[in-house]
């Protein structure tokens, strides 16, 4: 941790506020994400993650407060324009080109890249992060599984060489053992220095992944701080975020002490 | 003449036509019909491309392609002027002319509207084809205007068909043409980011692709589509200012029997509808066939009462 915090900033988010029409989804999130640092936003839903990710990327435009990428300001830049400089959203639902081939959404997704030649090299890197994905290359998009679009949405992020990679809900509508292999993926871009900003609901899942959470509730960031402290507070956090009963939350919070040994065992690598 | 006599008159004369002009000239008249539905072919692809892309329905697609056909007049000239360009030259011209026109109208009609509704966009199309229309009118007048066919020469006969040569030039470039757009969207980085537009606006903009531009790309690609159709037109009909409407019609069924999807679809529909036509009026009695231009409108009612989706968009189904 102390290493991360001399590492200058790369994304940063201040006092950004997303509104549609009267409601305000996101009211006054501040946070800074720095070189090769993973950051987890957790929150129950309707919290406004997802309306973070969308005004910090400028899918949506932001009602107020600044982003910048790199020192350089991108906020208010749609986004079209922010993928140029190199923040990539992976969206929640994967919305990938369906009816077109695996090929084909990996190279739209080095469509800012222009006929650099970077890209057949990046190509050969996403397959072999991905190797299901290389055998599925001439496969129509729409009838990969579920995992498998998960990755692919993943894959395609990571062909135009972001700077940043923000992933909504990884894990969302996935089986265990799929979210596994996706986390994995997502683990092993850590490992190679990608900077990360991960969206996730379940919060276990977040904790193993990210070096630092943010909880989200009602638009607005009601604790902030590193994965080990969050985890003192388990049960706090499960009650942030509104299990569906009482009995199942706590079941969560045994849960997590059992996988609580995860994220330390990452660190130490 | 009213409806009853119409009736009574196709009773009465209807069979007897059909044996009397005869089987015999079955071959000939599906011949006419395909070549004409390469042309609603052409016309109903360059409505899907704009669809596709933007949601907008270009009622002025029959307009660009009386452009592309009074341009390629205007440069090839009438036989025998001496300042006239090669026929090449002058196709050329008149289609790249057309496909900018088409991009302008865009940027400068339909850009600073594309937030309004679809109905909104079509109703701006419908003017744009109506000042296309009076453009046209102001150097044409009302006269019309034909050019001599690409090559010279006698009908070909072609398996015991005869074929004139424009005809084949009008299927051959078809042809050429589709090919060149199917490698075009399926090799290509902008036809690949076209087809991505389609496919997914939203998923387009996260991996960079500025939507924006591809409506302008979109609506020049279809002008392109139909004045080249106008081109390769001109010199089996007449050109005239107000040819565009009908033909706006007869791409719309097209497109719409085709299933309004796929370009393999529009060109199914325009070809279907060519022959189509050109049987119903081919062994129609004179007067059921003075009523041609409703062979159209009928069986587009048809093929929206059949298609009960309507023109919705088809959604891709996704697995989660």
């Amino acid at each position: 941790m102390t290493t991360a915090t001399e590492r200058p900033a790369v994304l940063k988010v201040e006092d950004l506020s997303v509104a549609y029409g009267a409601v305000r989804a996101v009211r006054g999130v501040s946070l800074a994400l720095r070189q090769a640092e993973c950051l987890g936003v957790v929150g129950a839903n309707g919290a406004g993650k997802t309306s973070l990710l969308a005004g910090i990327c400028g899918l949506v435009r932001p009602a107020g407060g600044s982003v910048s990428l790199d020192d350089a300001a991108i906020g208010g830049l749609k986004v079209e324009e922010t993928v140029r400089r190199g923040l990539v959203l992976v969206p929640e639902r994967r919305q990938l080109f369906a009816s077109m081939s695996v090929r084909d959404n990996l190279l739209l997704g080095s469509y800012v890249l222009g006929r650099e030649r970077k890209v057949p090299q990046q190509l050969e890197r996403v397959e072999e992060l991905f190797p299901t994905l290389a055998r599925r290359r001439e496969q129509r998009a729409g009838t990969l599984s579920g995992g498998e679009q998960q990755m692919l949405a993943i894959a395609r992020g990571l062909m135009s060489t972001p700077r940043v990679l923000m992933v909504d809900e990884p894990s969302l509508g996935l089986a265990p053992v799929v979210v596994d292999a996706v986390v994995d993926a997502l683990r092993e871009l850590r490992r190679q220095g990608m900077t990360l900003l991960i969206v996730e609901q379940n919060v276990r899942l977040a904790m193993t992944l990210a070096d630092r959470l943010l909880v989200m509730e009602q638009g607005v960031v009601v604790r902030q701080t590193s994965a080990d402290a969050v985890l003192d507070e388990e049960a706090l956090v499960a009650a942030y975020l509104g299990g569906p009963t009482d009995p199942k939350a706590e079941r969560h919070a045994d849960d997590g002490g059992a996988g609580s040994r995860e994220p330390s065992s990452d660190r130490s690598r | 003449m009213c409806g009853a006599a119409l009736v009574r008159a196709s009773m009465m004369d209807w069979m007897p036509t059909f044996f009397a002009t005869g089987i015999g000239q079955l071959p000939e008249t599906l011949a006419s019909g395909i070549v004409n539905g390469c042309i609603y072919a052409l016309a109903a692809v360059s409505l899907l491309v704009v669809y596709n892309v933007t949601g907008v329905i270009n009622f002025a697609v029959g307009d660009f392609l009386m452009a592309g056909a009074m341009l390629t007049l205007l440069f090839a000239g009438p036989n025998g002027d001496p300042h006239r360009l090669p026929l090449a030259v002058a196709v050329l011209l008149a289609v790249v002319i057309v496909t900018a026109l088409g991009g302008l109208l865009e940027l400068l009609v339909i850009h600073p509207r594309r937030r309004q509704g679809t109905i909104f966009l079509l109703i701006l199309t419908i003017g744009i084809s109506s000042v296309l229309e009076g453009g046209a009118l102001i150097p044409t007048g009302s006269l019309t205007y034909g050019l001599r066919p690409f090559t010279s020469g006698p009908a070909l006969s072609i398996v015991g068909v005869l074929l004139p040569r424009q005809d084949l030039w009008i299927v051959g470039s078809t042809l050429i043409v589709m090919g060149l757009l199917w490698y075009g969207a399926t090799r290509t980085r902008i036809g690949k980011a076209l087809r991505a537009c389609e496919v997914n606006p939203t998923a387009a903009r996260l991996v960079g692709i500025r939507v924006d531009r591809y409506w302008t790309i979109a609506f020049a690609l279809g002008a392109l589509l139909a004045a080249f159709a106008g081109a390769i037109l001109v010199p089996v009909t007449y050109a005239t200012y107000d040819m565009g409407i009908p033909i706006t019609l007869k791409a719309f069924v097209a497109w719409i029997l085709g299933g309004a999807e796929s370009p393999v679809g529009a060109v199914a529909g325009g070809i279907g509808f060519g022959v189509l036509e050109a049987v119903v009026l081919g062994y129609s009695p004179a007067s059921v066939a003075n009523y041609g231009d409703a062979v159209p409108l009928l069986l587009l009612i048809v093929a929206l009462v059949i298609r009960r989706r309507g023109l919705t968009r088809q959604m891709a189904v996704t697995r989660v």
